[in-house]
């Protein structure tokens, strides 16, 4: 197992345009790191990049301490699943996860072992004698992880691995491979487009846009602090509400404005903040739907709550088992989403008040689109 | 009447079936009908028969020492050029499999031979083979005469041959590569497979299909070469390139022995029809699709 170092790492496509820029990441011994971010941002490049198999145009790239841009990929001991699954047609799906170590003459006791010991873990025991060709896509991606998890490399690298499977059998697997991330202690980089897998399995989320790198942090701080209006707006399903509006002066402090009027309090440790630099600007409020409250728990003698709610029209109501998603309408706002307890009183067109957690609420420049509050975060 | 209609609804199919079946009926059932009927008589100077003799050309063949020679000279000229011309053709295929500089001068070289006309060829070979002024000679240092050499006759029109055929097998191997995912390739690189190895556990395993293809029909192809052959050796020196079709040609239209040329082209055909038998058969277990 080991350390991957990506220095200022860029690709360029036919001297067009950037797939990847500047992609700087430090990557520990034993890591989980999560590549996510919108369609064509250069997730699948990076990881291609990784594994050898797209020239780097410009930057290092360090596997254990050495320079490998210009390694061979069969010479850096990596493994990968790949986005197409990559089978070898010609082979049983027997011979197909047991490739890699019949070209490195594993004998074949040891061989057929592991084969079995996988195809079980990964329920396609029945399909060993079948050929690629013959399966499905659930049972072909499977076979594609089982190929992977066959050695014990310096890195896995696995490209939207679970993409086709169902959801029982996703969060199955996620645990599969949670559990052979803490028995190898293996360093692992994981592209996906599912924000449970990004935020179960990871010890690092990089998200990524237009080939830029926005955040790269643990989940709960990527989460919790996100570095720019793209990341909050990504990362969290359903997404964050953003409001736009401007900070005005109180007696008290200071209170955000919405374009209606209506007037949310800021408290008090990010209120003489935000009035030095941002008073009477424009800045955008991000408010997570789970952040909407339907009553008061927690009191904080100086708050006042009546200055924290935000008034809408339901425009509709959706169960989601123990919780339910209300979207209302608002004023000037327009439509925001709500995340509220199963039990919470209301219909479609009925008018609906919330409290909003001012405490966890985010603030964006509305022309940088950064986080006012954000500083830096661990790389 | 309507039973009649519904009756020759079904057998309607036949009556698109019927122009090809004419030119088929003309072309090759009628010649192959007229063989085996030539091969049961003794004939004139004109191919007509003449003395039915039942089976005495096919024993007469069976006890002739020349025709063993054919037969033994046949199978060593077809193994080297199916063996030469596949060989040529996937070596060039695989090697123009990747794109670099100037790749389309030498996929249209490769792909040269299907556009020369064999006796074009032979012509040329018969230079470049001269034992005074050919160039092979000359850039070896030998002095072989090897056209006129029994050992040298059969492998210089062998060769030949195979190289003649490779073009079309380029052609093949090289649609056959084209259809291999190249995503397997990276995968097997990742793995840390060599090129070797690659080569053995992918690209063979993948080309299988058309592999199978193009063994047929260049076995059928060998046994059939005949331009080259006459222009180059004329099935000499002595007997040494006497091929079956070249022995069947000279038996007819030299010394009018059309009757046992017909029995020869009849025992060529059970050869031939025997192996492309085999052949499925054995394609039913190797090749994976
Ligand atoms: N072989 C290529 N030639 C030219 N451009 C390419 C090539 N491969 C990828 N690109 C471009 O590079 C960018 C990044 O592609 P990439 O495959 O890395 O996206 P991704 O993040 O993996 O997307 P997805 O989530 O859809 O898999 C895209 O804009 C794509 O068009
Ligand atoms: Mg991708």
């Amino acid at each position: 197992m080991s350390e991957l170092i990506l220095k200022n790492v860029c690709k360029m496509y036919d001297k067009k345009q950037y797939a990847v820029r500047d992609f700087s990441l430090k990557i520990e011994d034993g890591e989980f790191v999560i590549f996510v971010g919108p369609s064509g941002c250069g997730k699948s490049t990076t990881l291609r990049m990784i594994a050898g198999l797209e020239e780097i145009t410009s930057g290092e790239l360090w596997i254990d301490k050495q320079l490998c841009n210009y390694v061979e990929p069969k010479d850096r001991d990596l493994s990968m699943v790949f986005q197409n699954y990559a089978l070898y047609p010609q082979m049983t799906v027997y011979d197909n996860m047991a490739f890699a170590l019949q070209i490195r003459k594993v004998p074949k006791k040891e061989i057929d072992k592991k084969v079995q010991e996988a195809a079980s873990v990964l329920g396609i025991r029945h399909l060993l004698k079948q050929r690629p060709g013959a399966l499905s896509g659930g049972q072909k991606q499977r076979v594609a992880i089982g190929s992977a998890i066959m050695r014990e490399p310096k890195a896995f690298l696995m490209d939207e691995p679970l993409s086709n499977l169902d959801a029982k059998l996703r969060a199955q697997m996620r645990v599969e491979l949670s559990e052979l991330h803490k028995r190898l202690s293996a360093t692992m980089i994981y592209v996906t487009h599912d924000q449970t897998e990004a935020m179960t399995l990871g010890t690092k989320i990089v998200v990524m846009k237009d080939g830029f790198i926005q955040q790269a942090d643990t989940p709960k701080a990527v989460y919790e602090h996100p570095a720019n209006l793209f990341v909050a707006g990504f990362i969290g399903s359903p997404s964050m509400n953003f409001f736009e509006g401007s900070i005005r002066k109180t007696d008290k402090g200071a209170d955000f404005v919405l374009e209606s009027g209506t007037a949310l309090e800021i408290p008090e440790d990010r209120a003489f903040a935000l009035l030095n630099e941002y008073r009477n600007k424009k800045v955008i409020l991000g408010v997570r739907p789970e952040h909407f409250l339907s009553e008061i728990t927690a009191k904080d003698p100086k708050a006042d709550y009546t200055k924290r709610v935000l008034n809408g029209v339901i425009t509709t109501r959706e169960m989601l088992g123990a919780e339910s998603m209300f979207y209302l309408e608002e004023a000037s706002a327009g439509e925001f989403a709500a995340r509220l307890p199963v039990e919470t009183k209301g219909r479609t067109r009925d008018e609906m008040t919330l409290f909003v957690d001012m405490d966890r609420v985010h603030f964006f420049d509305a022309e940088t689109e950064h986080n006012i509050f954000y500083r830096g975060g661990q790389q | 009447m309507k039973q009649f209609v519904e009756k020759m609804k079904g057998k309607s199919a036949y009556a698109y079936l019927i122009p090809c079946f004419l030119v088929f009926a003309v072309f090759l059932f009628y010649p192959f009908v007229k063989t085996i009927y030539l091969s049961l008589y003794k004939t004139d100077k004109l191919g007509q028969a003449k003395l039915f003799v039942g089976l005495e050309n096919y024993t007469d063949l069976l006890t002739s020492e020349s025709f063993y020679n054919s037969l033994f000279v046949t199978l060593l000229f077809v193994v080297i050029v199916v063996v030469g011309s596949m060989l040529i053709g996937l070596i060039g295929a695989v090697l123009c499999s990747k794109a670099f500089p100037g790749i389309r001068v030498f996929s249209t070289s490769y792909a040269l031979p299907m556009a020369i006309a064999s006796s074009g060829a032979a012509m040329i070979f018969k230079i470049i083979l001269n034992p005074t002024i050919g160039i092979l000679n000359k850039l070896t240092g030998l002095d072989i005469n090897w056209i006129a050499d029994p050992k040298y006759a059969l492998i210089c029109v062998a060769v030949l041959t195979a190289w003649l055929n490779s073009g079309i097998n380029f052609l093949y191997f090289s649609a056959g590569l084209g259809n291999i995912d190249e995503s397997i390739y990276e995968r097997a690189s990742v793995d840390g497979a060599t090129g070797i190895q690659k080569f053995f556990r992918l690209t063979l395993p993948g080309l299988s299909p058309i592999m199978f293809y193009t063994l047929v029909v260049n076995i059928i192809q060998a046994f059939q070469s005949f331009g080259q052959i006459k222009i180059l050796t004329s099935g000499g020196p002595g007997e040494s390139t006497n091929v079956i079709v070249y022995s069947i040609y000279r038996d007819a239209f030299f010394n009018y022995k059309f009757g046992s040329a017909a029995a020869q082209s009849v025992v060529l055909f059970l050869i031939i029809m025997a192996l492309t038998l085999v052949m499925f058969k054995v394609e039913k277990k190797g090749v994976k699709y």
